[in-house]
Protein backbone atom coordinates (compact mmCIF):
# COMPACT_ATOMS: atom_id res chain seq x y z
CA UNK A 1 0.00 0.00 0.00
CA UNK A 2 1.55 3.21 -0.82
CA UNK A 3 2.37 5.31 1.98
CA UNK A 4 1.16 8.66 1.88
CA UNK A 5 1.44 12.36 3.83
CA UNK A 6 -0.72 15.06 3.79
CA UNK A 7 0.43 18.73 3.24
CA UNK A 8 -1.34 21.68 4.28
CA UNK A 9 -2.39 22.55 1.46
CA UNK A 10 -3.80 19.12 0.90
CA UNK A 11 -2.23 17.30 -1.99
CA UNK A 12 -0.98 13.75 -1.28
CA UNK A 13 2.62 13.32 -1.31
CA UNK A 14 2.62 9.41 -2.79
CA UNK A 15 6.10 7.98 -1.62
CA UNK A 16 6.39 4.63 -2.66
CA UNK A 17 6.02 5.14 -6.64
CA UNK A 18 3.86 7.08 -8.67
CA UNK A 19 3.22 5.01 -11.79
CA UNK A 20 4.33 1.36 -12.98
CA UNK A 21 8.18 1.52 -14.84
CA UNK A 22 8.47 4.56 -12.83
CA UNK A 23 9.37 7.90 -14.34
CA UNK A 24 11.13 8.97 -18.07
CA UNK A 25 14.08 10.05 -18.99
CA UNK A 26 12.51 13.47 -19.90
CA UNK A 27 10.79 14.14 -16.62
CA UNK A 28 13.65 14.29 -14.87
CA UNK A 29 14.98 17.02 -16.98
CA UNK A 30 12.13 18.56 -16.52
CA UNK A 31 12.89 18.44 -12.49
CA UNK A 32 16.26 20.15 -13.55
CA UNK A 33 14.41 23.49 -14.95
CA UNK A 34 15.71 23.37 -18.15
CA UNK A 35 14.86 27.01 -18.64
CA UNK A 36 16.50 28.61 -15.63
CA UNK A 37 19.00 26.13 -16.13
CA UNK A 38 19.99 27.96 -19.61
CA UNK A 39 20.05 31.22 -17.97
CA UNK A 40 22.51 30.14 -14.73
CA UNK A 41 24.85 28.63 -17.94
CA UNK A 42 24.84 31.42 -20.05
CA UNK A 43 25.53 33.88 -16.68
CA UNK A 44 27.60 31.36 -15.48
CA UNK A 45 30.00 31.31 -18.91
CA UNK A 46 30.35 35.87 -18.90
CA UNK A 47 31.67 35.07 -15.93
CA UNK A 48 34.11 32.25 -16.75
CA UNK A 49 34.92 34.63 -20.24
CA UNK A 50 35.22 37.80 -18.71
CA UNK A 51 37.48 36.92 -15.75
CA UNK A 52 41.10 38.20 -16.28
CA UNK A 53 43.23 34.96 -17.04
CA UNK A 54 42.73 31.32 -18.76
CA UNK A 55 40.73 28.37 -18.31
CA UNK A 56 41.84 25.33 -20.49
CA UNK A 57 38.26 25.06 -22.83
CA UNK A 58 38.00 21.23 -21.25
CA UNK A 59 38.30 22.61 -17.51
CA UNK A 60 35.76 25.70 -19.00
CA UNK A 61 33.30 23.06 -20.21
CA UNK A 62 33.50 20.90 -17.03
CA UNK A 63 33.05 23.68 -14.87
CA UNK A 64 30.20 24.99 -17.04
CA UNK A 65 28.79 21.45 -16.52
CA UNK A 66 28.66 21.13 -13.01
CA UNK A 67 27.71 24.58 -12.90
CA UNK A 68 24.50 23.55 -14.87
CA UNK A 69 24.29 20.57 -13.26
CA UNK A 70 24.35 22.23 -9.72
CA UNK A 71 21.71 24.63 -10.57
CA UNK A 72 19.61 21.72 -11.56
CA UNK A 73 19.85 20.12 -8.68
CA UNK A 74 18.37 23.19 -7.08
CA UNK A 75 15.29 22.88 -9.12
CA UNK A 76 15.05 19.21 -8.39
CA UNK A 77 15.38 19.58 -4.48
CA UNK A 78 12.87 23.46 -4.82
CA UNK A 79 10.47 21.02 -7.05
CA UNK A 80 10.08 18.27 -4.01
CA UNK A 81 9.76 20.67 -1.04
CA UNK A 82 6.99 22.70 -3.22
CA UNK A 83 4.98 19.47 -4.50
CA UNK A 84 2.35 20.72 -2.32
CA UNK A 85 1.85 24.03 -3.50
CA UNK A 86 2.84 22.99 -7.59
CA UNK A 87 -0.55 20.81 -7.40
CA UNK A 88 -2.57 24.16 -6.90
CA UNK A 89 -1.06 26.28 -9.20
CA UNK A 90 -2.05 26.68 -12.78
CA UNK A 91 1.57 27.54 -14.05
CA UNK A 92 3.32 24.55 -12.04
CA UNK A 93 0.82 21.84 -11.75
CA UNK A 94 1.92 19.76 -14.95
CA UNK A 95 5.62 19.82 -12.79
CA UNK A 96 6.68 16.09 -12.94
CA UNK A 97 6.05 15.43 -9.18
CA UNK A 98 2.42 17.18 -8.38
CA UNK A 99 1.79 15.23 -11.87
CA UNK A 100 2.37 11.80 -10.27
CA UNK A 101 5.05 11.45 -12.80
CA UNK A 102 8.21 10.89 -10.22
CA UNK A 103 7.55 10.69 -6.51
CA UNK A 104 8.65 13.18 -4.15
CA UNK A 105 11.34 10.83 -2.80
CA UNK A 106 12.67 10.25 -6.67
CA UNK A 107 13.04 13.92 -6.78
CA UNK A 108 14.87 14.55 -2.99
CA UNK A 109 17.71 12.10 -4.04
CA UNK A 110 17.70 12.65 -7.83
CA UNK A 111 18.71 16.68 -6.27
CA UNK A 112 20.47 15.38 -3.61
CA UNK A 113 22.63 13.00 -5.76
CA UNK A 114 22.83 16.03 -8.28
CA UNK A 115 24.20 18.55 -5.55
CA UNK A 116 26.60 16.39 -4.02
CA UNK A 117 27.91 15.39 -7.83
CA UNK A 118 28.16 18.87 -9.07
CA UNK A 119 30.30 20.70 -5.98
CA UNK A 120 32.36 18.19 -5.57
CA UNK A 121 33.53 17.51 -9.50
CA UNK A 122 33.92 21.40 -9.39
CA UNK A 123 35.62 21.14 -6.57
CA UNK A 124 37.95 18.56 -7.04
CA UNK A 125 38.62 19.28 -10.66
CA UNK A 126 38.59 23.40 -10.88
CA UNK A 127 39.36 24.36 -7.47
CA UNK A 128 37.57 24.99 -4.23
CA UNK A 129 36.51 28.38 -4.05
CA UNK A 130 34.32 27.89 -7.24
CA UNK A 131 33.36 24.65 -5.46
CA UNK A 132 32.11 26.06 -2.26
CA UNK A 133 30.57 28.91 -4.41
CA UNK A 134 28.19 26.34 -6.11
CA UNK A 135 27.44 24.73 -2.95
CA UNK A 136 26.65 28.01 -0.90
CA UNK A 137 24.18 28.71 -3.99
CA UNK A 138 22.46 25.12 -4.02
CA UNK A 139 22.15 25.75 0.19
CA UNK A 140 21.09 29.36 -0.30
CA UNK A 141 18.29 28.09 -3.01
CA UNK A 142 16.90 25.47 -1.04
CA UNK A 143 17.26 26.43 2.91
CA UNK A 144 17.11 30.32 2.89
CA UNK A 145 14.55 30.82 -0.24
CA UNK A 146 12.29 27.68 -0.86
CA UNK A 147 12.31 25.90 2.68
CA UNK A 148 12.96 29.72 5.07
CA UNK A 149 11.52 32.37 2.98
CA UNK A 150 9.43 31.70 0.02
CA UNK A 151 6.42 30.76 2.41
CA UNK A 152 7.21 33.40 5.49
CA UNK A 153 7.92 36.91 4.04
CA UNK A 154 7.05 39.19 0.70
CA UNK A 155 10.33 39.75 0.82
CA UNK A 156 10.65 36.14 -0.17
CA UNK A 157 12.62 36.83 -3.96
CA UNK A 158 14.39 39.93 -2.75
CA UNK A 159 17.15 37.82 -0.48
CA UNK A 160 16.16 34.54 -2.15
CA UNK A 161 17.47 36.11 -5.65
CA UNK A 162 20.76 35.73 -4.22
CA UNK A 163 20.67 32.69 -5.12
CA UNK A 164 20.41 33.39 -9.03
CA UNK A 165 22.75 35.83 -9.12
CA UNK A 166 25.73 33.68 -7.76
CA UNK A 167 26.62 31.51 -11.27
CA UNK A 168 28.86 34.64 -12.67
CA UNK A 169 30.85 34.31 -9.32
CA UNK A 170 30.54 31.00 -9.40
CA UNK A 171 32.34 31.02 -13.16
CA UNK A 172 34.61 33.83 -12.45
CA UNK A 173 35.94 32.08 -9.22
CA UNK A 174 36.66 29.03 -11.38
CA UNK A 175 38.99 31.00 -13.36
CA UNK A 176 40.69 33.24 -10.78
CA UNK A 177 40.25 30.95 -7.25
CA UNK A 178 38.67 34.28 -6.11
CA UNK A 179 36.17 36.70 -5.39
CA UNK A 180 36.48 40.43 -7.07
CA UNK A 181 34.78 43.44 -7.07
CA UNK A 182 33.84 43.20 -10.69
CA UNK A 183 32.37 39.43 -10.16
CA UNK A 184 30.62 41.08 -7.15
CA UNK A 185 29.54 43.86 -9.52
CA UNK A 186 27.93 41.00 -11.82
CA UNK A 187 26.21 39.21 -9.00
CA UNK A 188 24.91 42.81 -7.70
CA UNK A 189 23.37 43.31 -11.03
CA UNK A 190 21.50 40.21 -11.00
CA UNK A 191 20.55 40.61 -7.50
CA UNK A 192 19.06 43.56 -8.42
CA UNK A 193 16.90 42.80 -11.18
CA UNK A 194 15.55 40.00 -9.60
CA UNK A 195 12.98 42.11 -7.85
CA UNK A 196 11.29 43.61 -10.38
CA UNK A 197 11.75 40.64 -12.90
CA UNK A 198 9.96 38.55 -10.05
CA UNK A 199 7.01 41.22 -9.19
CA UNK A 200 5.66 41.62 -13.09
CA UNK A 201 5.27 38.04 -12.96
CA UNK A 202 3.66 37.88 -9.88
CA UNK A 203 1.46 40.97 -10.39
CA UNK A 204 -0.06 38.78 -13.11
CA UNK A 205 -0.34 35.00 -11.26
CA UNK A 206 -0.96 36.92 -7.87
CA UNK A 207 -4.52 34.90 -7.46
CA UNK A 208 -2.24 31.71 -8.28
CA UNK A 209 0.31 32.70 -5.45
CA UNK A 210 -3.19 33.67 -3.31
CA UNK A 211 -4.53 30.61 -3.68
CA UNK A 212 -1.72 28.59 -2.06
CA UNK A 213 -0.63 31.09 0.83
CA UNK A 214 2.65 31.99 -0.59
CA UNK A 215 3.21 35.86 0.64
CA UNK A 216 4.32 37.37 -2.94
CA UNK A 217 4.06 41.15 -2.55
CA UNK A 218 1.52 41.86 -4.45
CA UNK A 219 -0.50 39.15 -2.39
CA UNK A 220 0.46 40.67 1.07
CA UNK A 221 1.02 44.51 0.26
CA UNK A 222 -1.14 44.84 -2.51
CA UNK A 223 -0.93 45.53 -6.19
CA UNK A 224 0.10 49.32 -5.71
CA UNK A 225 2.73 49.00 -3.16
CA UNK A 226 4.22 46.22 -5.80
CA UNK A 227 4.17 48.80 -8.76
CA UNK A 228 6.04 51.30 -6.30
CA UNK A 229 8.57 48.60 -5.39
CA UNK A 230 9.06 47.61 -8.83
CA UNK A 231 10.40 51.34 -9.71
CA UNK A 232 12.35 51.63 -7.35
CA UNK A 233 14.28 48.45 -7.75
CA UNK A 234 14.27 49.61 -11.39
CA UNK A 235 15.84 52.96 -10.33
CA UNK A 236 18.70 51.12 -8.28
CA UNK A 237 18.94 48.19 -10.97
CA UNK A 238 19.75 50.45 -14.39
CA UNK A 239 22.06 52.77 -12.90
CA UNK A 240 24.38 49.80 -11.17
CA UNK A 241 24.27 47.83 -14.39
CA UNK A 242 26.21 50.60 -16.19
CA UNK A 243 28.69 50.53 -13.66
CA UNK A 244 31.52 48.05 -15.00
CA UNK A 245 32.26 50.41 -17.50
CA UNK A 246 33.97 52.17 -14.22
CA UNK A 247 35.62 49.72 -13.06
CA UNK A 248 37.02 48.47 -16.98
CA UNK A 249 34.58 44.97 -16.71
CA UNK A 250 32.97 46.44 -19.74
CA UNK A 251 33.53 48.76 -23.00
CA UNK A 252 32.16 51.43 -24.97
CA UNK A 253 29.48 48.68 -26.66
CA UNK A 254 28.16 47.59 -23.00
CA UNK A 255 27.90 51.05 -21.85
CA UNK A 256 25.87 52.17 -24.68
CA UNK A 257 24.00 48.66 -24.53
CA UNK A 258 23.27 49.35 -20.52
CA UNK A 259 22.26 53.02 -21.05
CA UNK A 260 19.51 52.61 -23.95
CA UNK A 261 18.14 49.32 -22.60
CA UNK A 262 18.45 50.35 -19.12
CA UNK A 263 16.37 53.58 -20.08
CA UNK A 264 13.09 50.95 -21.69
CA UNK A 265 13.36 48.64 -18.96
CA UNK A 266 12.77 52.23 -16.60
CA UNK A 267 10.00 53.29 -19.29
CA UNK A 268 8.51 49.47 -18.99
CA UNK A 269 8.82 49.87 -15.06
CA UNK A 270 6.69 53.15 -15.35
CA UNK A 271 4.24 51.97 -17.26
CA UNK A 272 3.46 49.38 -15.06
CA UNK A 273 3.26 51.95 -11.91
CA UNK A 274 1.17 53.86 -14.28
CA UNK A 275 -1.48 51.32 -15.62
CA UNK A 276 -3.74 50.58 -12.82
CA UNK A 277 -6.63 48.83 -14.27
CA UNK A 278 -6.65 45.39 -14.80
CA UNK A 279 -6.17 44.54 -18.38
CA UNK A 280 -3.96 47.26 -18.52
CA UNK A 281 -1.82 46.25 -15.79
CA UNK A 282 -1.57 42.80 -16.83
CA UNK A 283 0.12 43.40 -19.84
CA UNK A 284 2.02 45.91 -18.99
CA UNK A 285 3.61 43.33 -16.32
CA UNK A 286 3.64 40.85 -18.85
CA UNK A 287 5.74 43.25 -21.08
CA UNK A 288 8.40 44.10 -18.06
CA UNK A 289 8.37 40.51 -17.43
CA UNK A 290 9.12 40.02 -20.82
CA UNK A 291 11.77 42.22 -20.88
CA UNK A 292 13.55 41.84 -18.10
CA UNK A 293 14.85 38.25 -19.80
CA UNK A 294 15.96 40.29 -22.75
CA UNK A 295 17.41 42.74 -20.83
CA UNK A 296 19.78 40.43 -18.73
CA UNK A 297 20.73 38.16 -21.44
CA UNK A 298 21.67 41.47 -23.67
CA UNK A 299 23.63 42.88 -20.68
CA UNK A 300 25.87 39.53 -20.73
CA UNK A 301 26.05 38.97 -24.19
CA UNK A 302 27.71 42.24 -25.12
CA UNK A 303 30.31 41.65 -21.86
CA UNK A 304 30.87 38.00 -23.35
CA UNK A 305 30.91 39.74 -26.57
CA UNK A 306 33.21 42.45 -25.90
CA UNK A 307 35.92 39.94 -24.19
CA UNK A 308 35.69 37.43 -26.77
CA UNK A 309 36.48 40.45 -29.75
CA UNK A 310 39.39 41.51 -26.99
CA UNK A 311 40.54 38.14 -26.91
CA UNK A 312 40.57 37.51 -30.90
CA UNK A 313 42.63 40.76 -30.99
CA UNK A 314 45.44 39.73 -28.72
CA UNK B 1 -5.87 -4.57 -19.98
CA UNK B 2 -3.52 -4.47 -22.99
CA UNK B 3 -1.15 -7.05 -22.77
CA UNK B 4 2.61 -5.81 -22.91
CA UNK B 5 3.90 -8.76 -24.74
CA UNK B 6 1.76 -8.30 -27.60
CA UNK B 7 3.99 -6.34 -30.76
CA UNK B 8 1.72 -4.43 -32.52
CA UNK B 9 1.90 -3.92 -36.61
CA UNK B 10 3.79 -0.44 -36.40
CA UNK B 11 6.52 -1.66 -33.75
CA UNK B 12 6.74 -5.19 -35.58
CA UNK B 13 7.80 -2.99 -38.41
CA UNK B 14 11.24 -1.52 -36.58
CA UNK B 15 12.35 -4.81 -37.00
CA UNK B 16 14.77 -5.79 -40.00
CA UNK B 17 18.05 -3.52 -41.16
CA UNK B 18 17.09 -0.27 -37.44
CA UNK B 19 17.80 -4.14 -35.58
CA UNK B 20 21.45 -4.01 -36.71
CA UNK B 21 22.00 -0.21 -36.00
CA UNK B 22 24.82 -1.28 -34.09
CA UNK B 23 26.25 -3.28 -36.81
CA UNK B 24 25.79 -0.88 -39.71
CA UNK B 25 26.91 2.40 -37.52
CA UNK B 26 29.99 0.19 -36.61
CA UNK B 27 31.06 -0.66 -40.13
CA UNK B 28 30.48 2.34 -41.46
CA UNK B 29 32.22 4.31 -38.45
CA UNK B 30 35.51 2.49 -39.40
CA UNK B 31 34.99 2.86 -42.93
CA UNK B 32 34.61 6.37 -42.89
CA UNK B 33 36.96 6.67 -40.05
CA UNK B 34 39.70 4.83 -41.76
CA UNK B 35 38.95 6.93 -45.20
CA UNK B 36 39.17 9.86 -43.75
CA UNK B 37 42.94 9.00 -41.78
CA UNK B 38 43.54 8.08 -45.58
CA UNK B 39 42.81 11.62 -46.94
CA UNK B 40 45.09 13.15 -44.41
CA UNK B 41 42.73 14.05 -42.12
CA UNK B 42 43.87 14.33 -38.32
CA UNK B 43 43.54 11.53 -36.76
CA UNK B 44 41.39 12.25 -34.14
CA UNK B 45 38.83 13.88 -36.26
CA UNK B 46 38.34 10.94 -38.23
CA UNK B 47 37.86 8.76 -34.39
CA UNK B 48 35.07 11.68 -33.57
CA UNK B 49 33.54 11.07 -37.04
CA UNK B 50 34.16 6.94 -36.79
CA UNK B 51 32.39 7.32 -33.20
CA UNK B 52 29.66 9.35 -34.20
CA UNK B 53 28.43 7.14 -36.96
CA UNK B 54 29.03 4.04 -34.20
CA UNK B 55 26.67 6.04 -32.06
CA UNK B 56 24.03 7.18 -34.39
CA UNK B 57 24.13 3.49 -35.29
CA UNK B 58 23.31 2.33 -31.75
CA UNK B 59 20.70 4.90 -30.96
CA UNK B 60 18.54 3.39 -34.24
CA UNK B 61 18.58 -0.16 -33.19
CA UNK B 62 18.55 0.56 -29.35
CA UNK B 63 15.31 2.57 -30.03
CA UNK B 64 13.92 -0.15 -32.54
CA UNK B 65 14.39 -2.37 -29.53
CA UNK B 66 12.59 -0.45 -27.15
CA UNK B 67 9.98 0.50 -29.63
CA UNK B 68 8.76 -3.08 -29.13
CA UNK B 69 8.36 -3.10 -25.46
CA UNK B 70 5.35 -1.90 -23.31
CA UNK B 71 5.41 1.18 -21.77
CA UNK B 72 6.79 0.73 -18.07
CA UNK B 73 9.62 -1.30 -19.62
CA UNK B 74 10.42 1.04 -22.01
CA UNK B 75 10.63 3.81 -19.42
CA UNK B 76 12.99 1.72 -17.28
CA UNK B 77 15.16 0.50 -19.75
CA UNK B 78 15.76 4.35 -21.11
CA UNK B 79 16.43 4.92 -18.01
CA UNK B 80 19.40 2.75 -17.33
CA UNK B 81 20.62 3.66 -20.66
CA UNK B 82 20.82 6.83 -20.03
CA UNK B 83 22.24 6.17 -16.42
CA UNK B 84 25.10 4.24 -18.28
CA UNK B 85 25.63 6.99 -20.89
CA UNK B 86 26.07 9.32 -17.58
CA UNK B 87 28.68 7.29 -16.46
CA UNK B 88 30.12 7.15 -19.33
CA UNK B 89 30.30 10.66 -19.88
CA UNK B 90 31.82 10.72 -15.99
CA UNK B 91 34.60 8.63 -16.92
CA UNK B 92 35.62 10.71 -20.08
CA UNK B 93 35.27 13.39 -18.32
CA UNK B 94 37.52 12.88 -15.20
CA UNK B 95 40.03 11.03 -18.10
CA UNK B 96 39.97 13.99 -19.52
CA UNK B 97 40.42 16.36 -16.78
CA UNK B 98 43.29 14.50 -15.99
CA UNK B 99 44.79 14.72 -18.59
CA UNK B 100 44.70 18.43 -19.10
CA UNK B 101 45.63 19.00 -15.53
CA UNK B 102 48.57 16.98 -15.55
CA UNK B 103 49.79 16.51 -18.96
CA UNK B 104 53.14 15.65 -19.67
CA UNK B 105 53.31 15.04 -16.11
CA UNK B 106 51.90 12.15 -15.37
CA UNK B 107 54.54 9.51 -14.89
CA UNK B 108 56.80 12.33 -13.69
CA UNK B 109 57.03 11.95 -9.72
CA UNK B 110 60.02 10.47 -7.88
CA UNK B 111 60.23 6.61 -7.41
Amino acid sequence: MAQTSTSAVGFDLDTTGARAGGADVGDYLALMKPRVMSLVVFTALTGIVVAPGTLHPVLAVIALLAIAVGAGASGALNMWWDADIDAHMERTANRPIPAGRVTPGEALVFGMVLSGGSVMTLGVIINWVAGALLALTIAFYIVVYTMWLKRRTPQNIVIGGAAGAFPPMVGWAAVTGSVSLDSVLLFLIIFMWTPPHFWALAMYRCKDYARVGVPMLPVVAGLDETRRQIVIYSALLVPLAVTPVLTGLGGIAYGVTSVVLGAVFMGLAIQVWRNCEPVASDRACRKLFGFSIFYLFALFAVLLGESVVAWAQT
Amino acid sequence: MMDSSVVSAEDASLTGWQDRGWLIGSALGAAVGTALTAIGLRFWVAIMVGGLLFAAGGVVSTRAALARLDEATRRRHTRSIAIGLILTALVVMFYAATIVRLGGNVMNRPM
